[in-house]
């Protein structure tokens, strides 16, 4: 046993010491190069966001075609599990309980992904200055209908979620609330039972401990980056203000909650 | 702390499957599932429910690893 966590140790050890390497590697190489004139970080960049403006209208329509297939997939993979599931014995209703929430998890996360990557590609062609350049020299009908396929991929997000809510209300009839509601999330949180909810705290509480550790590395390197290659502000006041707001939220509520429970 | 139980055994005891006992506790199918695989410990509330239902008291159902 003891000899396991020996090598468990070394491996960690190895692996950091490996992701150093080549963290430390490419920092070099690239400073290396942008201080011998080999090439310049503002080229790259600048021929990055050329080429993404370039195939706008594709790669919203691969966004949209993945986020479609993805969302139809899981949600008739969850409504078949869960079929299956109200007709099988316990044992197995829970294996199948475990399927469906891997699945539900793997498809939501994947349309995070994508609803990412649209907002990253989005905000490439999203300024009044090159929309306008844009219309000046083509009329601007590619760039119309990539926005419009970015509304339309966002929409079926929308859409999508309110399947999946629908689809466990199917099943699970103790299951409320409107997902066209903006108190959507207190109400379903209200109609989970204890084991349920300490699952969703445990987990929101994961999130907060995660946001909580990178939110001041992004805010680091959103500085770093402007002192740089002067990147702006900006995202150095935002970064910093999720970080603040995440921190009087959580500080705020533990206060109200020791004083609703008489706590002092 | 370990917390054991013999849920299960009083489930069957009284006839009923999970979903049936989660009906009358006020809980779902799967926390039956987790309390009976030893995966969730119930707050004293469900416990107690969980002892009326079943007809019987909570030590009857549940005990700690050092009490075995």
């Amino acid at each position: 046993m003891s000899e396991a966590k020996k090598m468990n140790t070394y491996l960690k050890y190895g692996l950091i010491l490996g992701g150093c390497v080549i963290l430390g590697g490419t920092i070099g190489f690239w400073a290396a190069g942008a201080r011998e004139g080999l090439f310049s970080l503002s080229q790259i960049a600048a021929a990055l966001l050329h080429l993404i403006r370039t195939y706008l209208l594709p790669e919203f329509l691969l966004l949209l075609v993945l986020d479609i297939l993805i969302g139809e997939l899981t949600l008739k993979k969850l409504s078949q599990l869960a079929k299956a599931s109200e007709k099988a014995e316990e044992e197995e209703s829970d294996r199948l309980d475990n399927e469906a929430e891997k699945i539900s998890a793997w498809g939501s996360s994947m349309i995070a992904v994508i609803d990412f990557f649209s907002i990253v590609i989005l905000s490439t062609a999203y300024s009044m200055e090159y929309i306008e350049s844009v219309v000046r020299y083509s009329g601007g009908i590619i760039l119309l209908v990539s926005f419009f396929l970015f509304i339309l991929l966002h929409g079926y997000q929308g859409y999508w979620g309110v399947r999946l809510v629908k689809l466990e209300q199917k099943y699970n009839p103790d299951r409320k609330g409107d997902p066209a509601s903006r108190k959507f999330t207190e109400q379903w949180v209200e109609s989970c039972d204890e084991a349920e909810k300490e699952l969703i705290y445990q987990s929101a509480y994961a999130s907060y401990l995660l946001l909580s550790k990178t939110a001041p590395i992004i805010s680091m390197i959103a500085l770093f980056a402007h002192l740089i290659w002067n990147t702006g502000i900006l995202a150095v006041i935002l970064t910093s203000l999720i970080y603040l707001l995440m921190t009087m939220t959580y500080t705020k509520n533990c206060l109200q909650k020791r004083r609703k429970k008489g706590i002092r | 702390m370990p917390l054991y139980n013999r849920l299960k055994e009083q489930r069957a005891r009284l006839g009923i499957n999970q979903t049936d006992l989660g009906k009358l506790c006020g809980v779902s199918r799967q926390t039956i599932s987790l309390i009976e695989r030893g995966d969730y410990s119930p707050s004293v509330a469900l416990a107690l429910k969980l002892a009326q239902v079943c007809q019987t008291t909570v030590e009857n159902i549940f005990w700690l690893e050092d009490e075995g």
